[in-house]
């Protein structure tokens, strides 16, 4: 038994584009024959260009899912590279917020010195709260 | 005053030091930002041909029906050009998504090179405050003088801008690293365009100056209608021809986005390299062509 042959690409295509160049060709006949042919004769005609438009179409979109199963695994990896730039920047805007905590307890450091219960109190709750994260990317 | 002995005595000479130390590691990522902002834009421009494959298929199933079917029934013609173009419908989720990587890696590159990523100026300005109001025990002086207090804070800025440009750059590095992946995925989109999207194009132009042919032989018994059909007709055949030309347009766009990376890659330590600018730019410039053309065409209802 012969193997079973798998369309390639370019197989596709060009049944494709050979099946439009005869839909086409029914579409002519249909259009110069109009005033000679009969009703039942048009209507046998519109029914095998609507065939071959379906093929050209199914051809076609066969063509899409090959050009798309093969870039699948490209584009997989992609995302997988994405998601880890997204995870690096994410990082860089942490030590953002290390500095912030820094300033913070500078100023703690500070109300210990100046042994002002006041600003000491402050200071450690600033320090409590969360740092800003406004410019983190999404 | 007492200075801590740590510091150097004189800060203006440590001033420049910091200052040179700074520029040396200053780099210009404006060209990966404008690369990675014309991605984007490039898919967006594409994403209605890719997702209107359907739409385009029941535009010309329906036209064709209008015009040459012996009974015409709009409600019957309707359904029967959907299930035409069911394979369309199917299918174009495929090419949307492939689409839809592009524009995220786009993103991540606009994110990655963005200036705001290593500039700390907000976080040192809060840092710097907090070190100026330092007092001494005691005698209330400042425990930092003016000139002292820059120098520690272009020490500390220079220490996490290194860190952080390094990781920058480290992250560009790898992002640029996947061209293959790009290539491929955009390569895909290419194929689509060339091989299946132009070709269908060309098959609906000839269809349409077929039927006009048709119809300028009814003229002379329905004259208002061959007219009316006629002059729709001209201006879908205009149509077709500028929606052939927005996807020859988007096929050059693709292979200048793919030499503009590869051009990032090779120069990503030196990005004023005038070859690798001169890349960039002509990829914004194919993208600007683009988005005029995709500015009109999209298929006419039937």
């Amino acid at each position: 038994m012969a193997t079973p042959h798998a369309l390639t690409k370019e197989e596709t295509y060009a049944i494709a584009d050979s099946l439009a160049q005869a839909s086409s060709l029914v579409l002519d006949l249909r259009i110069r024959q109009r005033a000679t042919l009969s009703q039942e004769e048009q209507q046998l005609l519109e029914k095998h260009e609507n065939h071959l438009d379906m093929l050209v179409s199914l051809f076609r979109a066969y063509g899409i899912y090959l050009i798309t199963e093969d870039a699948q695994q490209a584009s997989s990896e992609l995302l997988q590279a994405i998601d880890k730039g997204k995870a690096r920047l994410k990082r860089i805007t942490d030590i953002k917020a290390g500095i912030e905590t820094a300033a913070k307890l500078v100023d703690l450091g500070a109300a210990i010195l100046s042994r002002d219960p006041g600003a000491l109190l402050e200071a450690a709750a600033s320090l409590r709260s969360k740092p800003k994260k406004d410019d983190a990317p999404a | 005053m007492q200075s801590p002995s740590l510091l150097p005595s004189r800060p203006a000479a440590a001033g420049l030091l910091a200052a040179l130390l700074l520029s040396g590691c200053a780099s210009n990522l404006a060209p990966v930002r404008s690369v990675g902002e014309q991605t984007q834009k490039l898919s967006a421009a594409a994403h209605p041909m890719l997702a209107g494959a359907a739409d385009s298929c029941m535009a010309k199933a329906m036209r064709q029906q209008l015009i040459m079917a012996t009974r015409f029934d709009a409600q019957g013609s309707e359904l029967a050009a959907r299930q035409r173009c069911v394979m369309e419908e199917k299918t174009s989720p495929r090419l949307v998504a492939l689409n839809e990587v592009l524009i995220a890696y786009g993103k991540v590159l606009v994110d990655s090179a963005d200036g705001k990523v290593s500039s700390y100026k907000e976080q040192f300005k809060g840092l710097g405050e907090a070190l100026g109001g330092l007092e001494q025990p005691g005698d209330g002086t400042p425990l930092l003088d003016a000139g002292q207090l820059s120098v520690v804070m272009k020490l500390a800025q220079y220490m996490s801008t290194l860190a952080t440009q390094r990781m920058q750059k480290a992250s560009l590095r790898e992002l640029l690293a996947q061209q293959e992946a790009v290539n491929i995925t955009s390569n895909a989109l290419k194929e689509y365009t060339l091989r299946i999207h132009l070709p269908n194009l060309r098959d609906e132009a000839r269809e349409v100056g077929q039927l006009r042919g048709a119809v300028g032989t009814m003229s002379g018994t329905e004259p208002l209608a061959a007219n009316y059909v006629g002059t729709h007709l001209y201006q879908e055949s205009k149509l077709l021809a500028q929606r052939q030309q927005a996807a020859t347009a988007y096929v050059e766009a693709i292979n200048a986005m793919q030499q503009s990376l590869a051009a990032l890659a090779a120069h990503l330590d030196n990005l004023q390299d005038p070859q690798a600018l001169a890349q960039v730019d002509d990829f914004a410039q194919r993208v600007a062509v683009l988005e005029h053309q995709v500015a009109l065409p999209s298929p006419s209802r039937w």
